[in-house]
Formats: structure tokens, C-alpha cells, sequence
């Protein structure tokens, strides 16, 4: 009996470690104990994946609180703890001199707290309290610098956050009212037999959509995930962002009655981010950017297989392999690539400069697909589950996920391309290269814990796309070189601009038109008038910079409209 | 005669005794009147839970006097008395110890106390009320109690606001009574039934439903329905603990409580649905509630957006009994306990800023999170609460009055808190905003620090933080029996006539 309390009781524990260490942080005796101990704050979390068995039941806690895991859940918890640990560790020594770190190790914790919950949440309320706790604490980590940028960056995330929360909200209380039950486990067959399928699938694809960097939801995310310091943006990048993902595979009816058209919506919508991904952050200077772009670009391949999933029942099972795949791959990976970009910040011998970029080049080649690397076999489990599309032409989509690693590739050589050089000094802390290449080390070995047989990655169809993008980015190159090609330049947030300007453009109607009308009704409240008036010179000072930034936009706009097109195009044939 | 009977007479009558002897003690003898004031205070707070105990238990507490013929003074005990009397005896006590605090040293503090007690007993006497009549009387004493609280500092701007106040809810109360005079001659009692006193059979429909409209405008005013509110936002010129308590959280209740009296214990749920009241109740509702934010929005002055933000707030207790569903009355009475929290939260970090820095305009809060880190946390803490955040309290209403409204039909409603949650963090966040990351002001703060090891004047922050805790501990804690949403299943479980396992 005491065992089972024992074993029930781990559960609430490994979320309440970080949580309360978060809040023995702020208090200035317990500082030191509780900073030394944040970077093990997860691992607890982390032997529940490997070891926990059961589950707990809080019924006393919000709406009656259940922890535990499912197959699935217990991927996402894997690599997410793991990624949490490593980055906790990283940190450590990558915030030592700043005066700010209890802050940012607070909210590191409970940030931690939420993604961690959201995992293990069985029942409706707590995945959302944690996805809540998650969205709104990462706000103290993106602006942890509050440098202009990461204001701005910040703003634009808490603005979206909010947007995704008015989407998500209405989705989880349809869930909630639908099934009858509290638990997650049954919304999925729930909301596939409800007259308002159609209103939940809207509601979450946007809901969650914000937080797995979705296109066109996804304009946070290249500002946001650079803004926030290293370890901080790998496990934005690398684990939050497959918040979203995980809110989808809960939410979305996949793998119950198929739902033709909006499973080809959905595999739309991931191909675009796709080639998105690429385009927009080939053209970006800093390797954060970069990366985050290529976020954006390889969560459309799991956006890819949901949709499949969603569109044909019957390729469920394949589809939600190749989407654990990529999930568990592409965390690890992307974190370690974050994470280095801060260990090569601080490489300046030249042996630590070498072994640091062959790492990174490395790292790159996963991401690519490269043969006998984890990223080939997640693609080969993508591929397989694609064959069973019946929407959209298989051959067509395998085409295109090529065409999209050849395009990663040029990405990632762009990323090696922008990563910053150190010409004299030391070699990292040790603080920060050991627990990276302890992750190097894992993202290497995933390989073997993958579904696929490593022998299937040793194939010509992994060779070539990688091949071909190498070939492509040194064209490009030359080409700029030469001068015979300009790159364009993309602001961070690229759609943003538009939207923004768009927005200033209503701003403006209202501004010239109704707001006389209204000002005159309401003349009595003169104080309030010259507010809005301030604000509107303001924002007219902001629509003229704007205008400033529309000519860059234009190609961003033009590639978008161009892509979305075509990809329609192709559905239609396909 | 079991002397358990005088239970609830008692219950009114300490706080009210007090206040009346505390007319006669002089304002500079604080020490006697705080023991009388407090003493008499957790005495109440003391019998009240013990009431709570016996009404769990199943014992019930009934007075009833005579007045005329078929008009009893009725004093009743049921369980959701008990849920707006334990929410007015808990916070009383709070906002008594802030009152200290704020009010050290300020004029006429014996005559603040006074009213104010008299203002809590009268609260006490609406939720004991047992039939309309007597919920009349007390709704009265408490429109007479609070006007001398809102004119407390006596300048020409506070009296005429007074005279619009006793306007405006004197108003309310003739409505109230001209309702409770038909219903008097239509069926010859007022009295409260849990499940509904009238079966439809009494008058003409049209007459039933003219009766429910005066009932539920003259509560209305205090509620605060839009157009009805304008009085709130002015109240704010009372001392800040008026705000919080009476204007945050007794009065507007007084309004809320009698509309879910009056829909429940005399028309019942079933006889409102079909006269088809209920509907127009609930457009009347959300029409209240995203009004309120939207006027919050562009309220500089931090009472006043606070205000607002209770105008809004409290009609989701009626959106939720009007919504005609069993989750949804849940989530309606629940709030009526998770918004005084909230509230009182709120309006007592208002208080330590303005006490402590003389910042009155959010506009000119920029770093008061670095000069009252804990007073802004319980601010930040009340607002999230507001938004419906997890895991705070307003998230428990908020799932209720959503799940609520879809069970019944009415999924329009789940687009009413939608709207009403980002309207809220459009006024919320930014002051969070500003007091954390916007550039002070002054410099001067630092000289105005309290000669304390605490960041404010420790009567007043520490109330605060307490409340705060509360906000989060019912909405944590929601799933246990004792937490304000077990009560209110119980509740409603009672006036749907279900049976809880």
C-alpha cells in the first residue's frame, strides 16, 4: 500500500520540484541552495519517462488533476525533460555573470513547470493550466535581455500568446463539454463524433497553431525564440514549440473519421511552412534566426503527417510514428544546435573553434537528413506513412519533402555561413561544452533508438537531397559573390511587417474617419481625447518607419503568396 | 425553545451593536474601539462557521416574526446564505485590519467604523433574509449605511456623488418594493422556496414577467447592469476599503444575490425559462459585462478601471444563473465568492499604492514592481485571476459558466467570456506592464519608506497578501468538498433538485 502512495506521490513530485524551486529562488537565503539545484530540476520528470508506471489522481486539485503517460506522452516527456536538463545545466554557466539570473531561473522553472505539465496532464483543466503556465511564463525568459529587441519581441509574443489563448480556451471547453468526461484521453473520439467537430478543429488548429509556429500564426516565433538567452531559445525551439503539436494530437479527431478536407488543409499548411521556413530564413544574418526558421520549416513536416493522419484514419498509426520521430529528432537536435551557437560564441582557441564547427556541421547533417543520421530515419517513417495519403498524390509529397530537406540543407549551410567567429581568447566553459556535447552525443545515438533500422538510412534517397542543397548554396554563394545574384533581405517576423502595417492602415480609417464622430459624442472627456491623440501621432510615426520597411517585405509577401499558390495548384492536381 | 433559532438574529445584531457603540467612543481612543470592533468581528466570524457546520449537517435555523398580517420579518439560514454570509464575515475581518492601517490618523474614524459595521450587518441580514420583504428591509439599511461612507471625506465632489448614489439605489429599492408588493397581493407571501415559490398559476404571464422585471432592475442597480451602473465608477471617491468591500464586493452582491433569489427561490429556474425572462437577462448580462471592459479600457485612474472592472465582473454571476443550466448556475454562484476575492485583492493593492507612493494613475505607476514587489505580485496574482487564468480562482467560474452555457444550448455565451477575457488582459496586463518594466517616476520613493522591514505599512499589506493567497488557494483547491465551488454544487444541486453522490 505505501508503495503504490510512494509511487503515485513521484508523479505531483516531478512537477513540483521546479515549481517550488522557482519560488525558493526568489527568496535571498534559499538562493544559492535553490540555483545550484535548478539545472536537476527536470530530472525527475525525466525518470518518470524511463521508469514511471501508473499514475496519480488529485481529485481534490482544480478540476480534479490526473498525471501519467500514454505511449505518446512518454516520447514528448523523454526528449523534453532530457532537453530541459541538458539546457538547465548549460545555463548555469551561460547566465554566471548576469546580475538578473535568480529571475531568469525563476521563470526558467516555472516555464519548465508548465512544459513538463502539459505532458503529463491526463485530464482536460491541467493540460490547460499547464500550456497557460507555459505560454505566460516564457514571457519573462524572451524578455529576459530587455534589450529593444527583446521588448519588441516579447510584446509581439505575449500579443500572439493571447490571440492563441482566445482560440485555445473555447476549444478546451468544447472538448470539455463534448466528451462528457474531464479526460484527454477521449476528446480525440469525441470531438470526430460531435456536430461541432468542424467549430473544435477550426479552434484548435489556431489555438495551438500559435505555439507550434503554424503559418501564417507564426510570426513570434523568428523574433521571439533568438530574443531570449541560449538556453532559453534551445528549449523554446527544441521542446515549447511541440506544445502546440501535442495540443493537436489531443484536440484534432486524427486518426477516428477521417476528415478529407481539412486533412488536406492541414498538409497544405505544413508544406508551406516547409518551404516557408527555408526561404524566409535562408536570407536572415543571425544564426538564432536561422534556426528559428528552420523550426518553422521542420514543424510543417509533422504538420505534414498530422494532416495525413487527419485525412485517412487508416495511416494514423504510421503518421503518429513519423510525427514522434520528428518530435523526439528534432528537439534534440535543435537544441543542441542553439546551444551551440552559444558554445561557438565563446570558442576562441583554434582547436575548440574546429571541433565546435565539425560538431555544428554535424548537428547540421542530422537536421538534413543526411544518411545514417536520426533525421534520415525520421523522414524514412514520414515517407512511409505519406504513402498511405489518399488526398494528395504520395510520389508528389515525397518530392516535395525531398525538395524540402535540399532547402533545409541550404538553411543549415546558411546557419554555419552567419555563426559568429571568435578570432582570439579561451576555449569555452567547461560549464557549457560538456553538457552540449553530452546532447551531441544523444542526438548522434538517436539514430538507434529511432523505429527505423539504421540500415534504411544508408540509402541514395538521403544522399541526394543533401547533395543537391549543398550544391545549390555553394551556386548561391558564388553567385552573390560575383554579384550577379542580390539576396533579398527579409525583416525577423517577415508577415509581421504586413500585418502591422495593415493594422496601421485600419488605425488610420479610424483615425481620419470615425474617430471625429466619436471624439465629438464623447467631448466631454477631453483628457481621454489627447491621449488617443498622442498615441495615434505615435502610431503615425510608426507607420511612417513601417513604410520604410515595406519595400523589403514585398519579396516576403511575393514568395508566401507565391508558394500558397502553388501548393494549391499541386493539391488540385494531386 | 432551542436557542439555536437565534443563531442568525445573532449573527446580525453583533456587528450592528458594535457599530453603535462605537458611535460613542471617541476618535482618539483607537485601542478600545479596535478590541470592540475586532472582538465583535471574529465572534461573528466564530458563530458563522459554526451555522455553516450545522446547515452542513442538516440542522436548519429559522426566525420568524410577525409584522401584519401575512408579512413575516423572516430570518432563514440555507446554504447559499451561508455562502454570501461566510464571504462578508471572512472579508470583513480582512478589511477591517487593512481599514486600520489605511485609515491611522485620518478623521471621524469612529464614525467610518461605525457605518462600516452597519454596512456588514445589513449584508448579513440580506443573505439571512428569508423572504423578499425582509430582504427589502436590510437592502435598505445598507443603501442608508453606505451613504455616509461615500461622502466620508465631506468635500463638494464626494457629497454630490452621495446624492447620486442614494439616487440611483433608492430608485433600485422602490422598484424592489412596488415588485415584492405585487407579489404580496398576487400570491399573499414573499417567501423564499428553494426551487421556485411560484408554479405559474398565480397571475397572467404578462404579469409574472412585469413582476420580474421590477425585481430584477431594482437589484439591478446595484448590481451595476449597464445602463444602470454610473453610480459604481463615481463610489470611487469612498476611502479604499469602502471600494473594496462594499463597492468591490457587499453591495454589488447585495444586487447579484437578490437577482439569484429572486430567479431561484421565488420564480424557480423552470417558471423563468418558460416565461422566457431568462434570455433577455442573459443578453443583459454579457451586454454588462464586455460594456465594462470596454469602458475599463480607457479608465487611467486605477479605482476607476477597477470599478468598471467589477461592473463587468460581477454580472457573470447573473449571465451564469441566467444561462438556464446546471454547470452554468454553478459557475454563476461560485463567482459570487471567486470575484469578491479577486476584487477585494485588487482594490487593496490600489489602497497600499496610493498610501504608500500617492499613485493614483497607472499612467504614473512605472516601477512600483521594484518598489512593492509583493503588493504587485497579489495585483499580479488578482488580475490573472480576472482574465480566468489557470490555476486561479476566475478560471473555476470561467470553465463553469463556459461548459455551463454549452450544455444548455447557448454557445454564444462562450463567446461572451471570450471577448471578456481578452478585454480584460487588455486593461490588466498593461498595468502589470508598466509597474515591472516601465521607468519610475520619482526618485523620491525611497524617502517615503515606512520605518519597517516591510515594503508598506504591515496592516496593510499583509490583508493583502492573504487574499490574495485565497485567490489562488479556492482555485487550486477547487476540487475539495469545503472550497466556495463544492458549496456551490451543493447549491445548485439544491435548487435543481439534484441528487450529489
Amino acid at each position: 500500500m505505501s508503495q503504490t502512495y510512494l509511487t503515485a506521490a513521484a508523479w505531483p513530485a516531478a512537477l513540483a520540484l521546479p515549481l517550488l524551486l522557482a519560488f525558493a529562488i526568489l527568496s535571498p537565503s534559499l538562493r544559492r541552495a535553490s540555483l545550484a539545484l535548478a539545472p536537476l530540476a527536470a530530472l525527475p520528470a525525466l525518470g518518470l519517462a524511463l521508469l514511471g508506471e501508473g499514475g496519480a489522481e488529485l481529485p481534490w486539485v482544480l478540476l480534479g488533476m490526473s498525471l501519467g503517460l500514454d505511449g505518446t506522452t512518454r516520447v514528448f516527456l523523454l526528449f523534453t525533460a532530457l532537453l530541459w536538463t541538458v539546457a538547465g545545466i548549460y545555463a548555469r554557466s551561460y547566465m554566471a555573470g548576469d546580475a538578473n539570473r535568480h529571475r531568469f531561473f525563476a521563470f526558467f522553472l516555472i516555464t519548465m513547470t508548465g512544459n513538463l505539465g502539459l505532458i503529463l496532464a491526463r485530464d482536460i483543466a491541467s493540460f490547460y493550466l499547464f500550456f497557460v503556465l507555459m505560454s505566460f511564463s516564457a514571457y519573462g525568459l524572451v524578455i529576459h535581455d530587455a534589450t529593444s529587441k527583446a521588448r519588441r519581441a516579447a510584446q509581439v509574443y505575449l500579443v500572439m500568446t493571447i490571440i492563441g489563448e482566445a482560440f485555445v480556451l473555447p476549444a478546451v471547453l468544447i472538448s470539455a463539454s463534448i466528451s462528457a468526461t474531464n479526460e484527454l484521453a477521449g476528446v480525440s473520439a469525441a470531438v470526430a463524433g460531435s456536430p461541432a467537430r468542424d467549430t473544435v478543429i477550426a479552434l484548435a488548429l489556431i489555438g495551438f497553431g500559435v505555439k507550434a509556429g503554424a503559418i501564417p500564426l507564426h510570426l513570434w516565433l523568428p523574433l521571439a525564440h533568438p530574443a531570449a538567452p541560449t538556453p532559453a531559445s534551445a528549449v523554446l525551439s527544441g521542446t515549447m514549440i511541440k506544445a502546440g503539436l501535442l495540443g493537436w494530437l489531443h484536440f484534432l479527431p486524427a486518426g477516428e473519421a477521417g476528415a478529407p478536407g481539412w486533412g488536406t488543409l492541414v498538409m497544405l499548411l505544413g508544406l508551406a511552412a516547409v518551404f516557408f521556413g527555408v526561404l524566409a530564413g535562408a536570407t536572415q544574418s543571425d544564426p538564432k534566426t536561422v534556426l528559428a526558421y528552420s523550426s518553422i520549416s521542420q514543424m510543417g513536416l509533422m504538420t505534414l503527417a498530422l494532416g495525413v493522419g487527419l485525412a485517412t484514419p487508416d495511416a494514423w498509426p504510421l503518421a503518429l510514428t513519423a510525427i514522434l520521430a520528428y518530435a523526439a529528432h528534432h528537439g534534440l537536435v535543435k537544441g543542441a544546435l542553439f546551444l551551440g551557437v552559444g558554445v561557438a560564441q565563446k570558442a576562441a582557441t583554434p582547436l575548440s573553434r574546429r571541433a565546435v564547427f565539425a560538431a555544428l556541421v554535424f548537428a547540421a547533417l542530422v537536421i538534413a537528413g543526411a544518411p545514417l543520421t536520426s533525421g534520415a530515419s525520421a523522414k524514412e517513417t514520414l515517407k512511409e506513412a505519406l504513402y498511405a495519403s489518399v488526398t494528395l498524390s504520395p510520389g508528389l509529397l515525397e518530392a516535395l519533402i525531398q525538395l524540402g530537406a535540399a532547402g533545409t540543407t541550404v538553411l543549415l549551410i546558411r546557419f554555419l555561413q552567419v555563426l559568429p567567429r571568435q578570432e582570439a581568447g579561451k576555449s569555452p566553459p567547461p560549464g557549457m561544452w560538456v553538457p552540449w556535447a553530452a546532447l551531441m552525443t544523444g542526438v548522434a545515438g538517436a539514430v538507434l533508438l529511432l523505429p527505423e533500422p539504421v540500415a534504411a538510412t544508408l540509402s541514395l534517397s538521403a544522399l541526394w537531397p543533401v547533395a543537391l542543397g549543398a550544391a545549390g548554396a555553394a551556386a548561391a554563394v558564388l553567385l552573390v559573390r560575383r554579384g550577379a545574384l542580390r539576396p533579398p533581405h527579409i525583416p525577423e517576423g517577415d508577415l509581421l511587417i504586413p500585418a502591422l502595417s495593415l493594422l496601421a492602415a485600419l488605425y488610420g480609417l479610424w483615425d481620419g474617419r470615425v474617430r471625429p464622430v466619436w471624439a465629438g459624442w464623447r467631448s466631454w472627456s477631453a483628457g481621454q481625447y489627447q491621449r488617443i491623440l498622442e498615441s495615434s501621432h505615435r502610431l503615425d510615426r510608426a507607420t511612417l518607419l513601417l513604410e520604410d520597411k515595406m519595400r523589403p517585405w514585398t519579396i516576403a509577401g511575393t514568395i508566401f503568396v507565391l508558394l500558397v499558390s502553388g501548393l494549391l495548384a499541386l493539391a488540385a492536381l494531386g | 425553545m432551542d436557542l439555536s433559532v437565534l443563531l442568525p438574529p445573532t449573527i446580525i445584531l453583533i456587528s450592528a451593536l458594535a457599530s453603535l457603540a462605537i458611535f460613542f467612543i471617541g476618535d482618539d481612543r483607537d485601542r478600545l474601539r479596535t478590541a470592540l470592533y475586532l472582538g465583535a468581528e471574529v465572534l461573528k466570524l466564530g458563530l458563522v462557521l459554526a451555522m455553516l457546520w450545522g446547515i452542513y449537517l442538516g440542522e436548519s435555523y429559522e426566525i420568524r416574526v410577525p409584522v401584519l398580517p401575512g408579512i413575516d420579518f423572516l430570518l432563514r439560514a440555507d446554504a447559499l446564505s451561508m455562502l454570501f454570509l461566510v464571504l462578508s464575515a471572512g472579508l470583513w475581518l480582512v478589511t477591517t485590519l487593512y481599514s486600520i492601517g489605511y485609515l491611522r490618523d485620518a478623521p471621524h474614524r469612529s464614525r467610518f467604523y461605525a457605518f462600516f459595521g452597519l454596512s456588514v450587518s445589513a449584508t448579513a441580514g440580506i443573505a439571512l433574509a428569508g423572504n423578499l420583504f425582509t430582504l427589502f428591509i436590510f437592502y435598505e439599511i445598507l443603501t442608508l449605511a453606505t451613504y455616509p461612507l461615500v461622502v466620508h471625506r465631506e468635500t463638494r465632489e464626494a457629497m454630490r456623488i452621495g446624492r447620486m448614489y442614494l439616487i440611483y439605489t433608492l430608485a433600485g429599492g422602490v422598484a424592489v418594493l412596488a415588485g415584492a408588493i405585487a407579489l404580496q397581493i398576487i400570491t399573499g407571501s414573499t417567501e423564499f422556496v428553494t426551487g421556485g415559490a411560484l408554479s405559474g398559476d398565480e397571475a397572467s404571464p404578462a404579469v409574472l414577467i412585469a413582476i420580474f422585471a421590477f425585481l430584477v432592475l431594482g437589484f439591478g442597480v446595484k448590481n451595476a447592469f449597464v445602463p444602470l451602473h454610473s453610480w459604481l465608477p463615481a463610489a470611487m471617491i469612498a476611502p479604499t476599503p469602502v471600494s473594496a468591500l462594499l463597492h468591490g464586493v457587499a453591495v454589488v452582491k447585495a444586487g447579484a444575490f437578490g437577482i439569484v433569489r429572486v430567479v431561484y427561490d421565488i420564480f424557480g429556474i423552470e417558471l423563468s425559462a418558460a416565461l422566457g425572462v431568462t434570455l433577455p437577462l442573459a443578453l443583459l448580462a454579457s451586454f454588462t459585462i464586455v460594456y465594462g471592459s470596454v469602458k475599463a479600457l480607457f479608465e487611467d485612474e486605477l479605482k476607476k478601471r477597477l470599478a468598471y472592472s467589477t461592473v463587468s465582473q460581477v454580472s457573470y454571476i447573473v449571465l451564469g444563473v441566467s444561462l438556464v443550466g446546471f454547470l452554468s448556475s454553478m459557475g454563476g454562484i461560485v463567482h459570487l465568492v471567486h470575484q469578491g476575492v479577486m476584487k477585494v485583492t485588487l482594490f487593496f493593492c490600489a489602497g497600499v499604492i496610493s498610501e504608500t507612493l500617492g499613485i493614483k494613475h497607472i499612467s504614473k505607476m512605472g516601477g512600483v514592481g521594484r518598489r512593492l514587489p509583493w503588493t504587485m505580485t497579489a495585483f499580479t496574482v488578482g488580475s490573472l485571476g480576472m482574465m480566468g487564468l489557470p490555476p486561479m480562482a476566475g478560471f473555476i467560474s470561467k470553465w463553469y459558466l463556459g461548459t455551463g452555457a454549452l450544455e444548455a444550448g447557448q454557445g454564444w455565451a462562450v463567446a461572451v467570456l471570450v471577448a471578456s477575457t481578452l478585454l480584460n488582459t487588455a486593461y490588466f496586463l498593461p498595468v502589470i506592464y508598466v509597474a515591472f518594466f516601465g521607468k519610475p517616476d520619482k526618485e523620491k520613493w525611497e524617502e517615503k519608506r515606512p520605518p519597517s522591514r516591510f515594503e508598506a505599512d504591515w496592516l496593510l499589506l499583509f490583508p493583502t497578501l492573504i487574499v490574495a493567497a485565497f485567490v489562488i488557494l479556492v482555485g487550486i483547491l477547487a476540487g475539495l468538498w469545503i472550497s466556495p465551488l463544492g458549496w456551490a454544487e451543493f447549491i445548485a444541486a439544491q435548487e435543481w433538485g439534484y441528487e450529489l453522490d
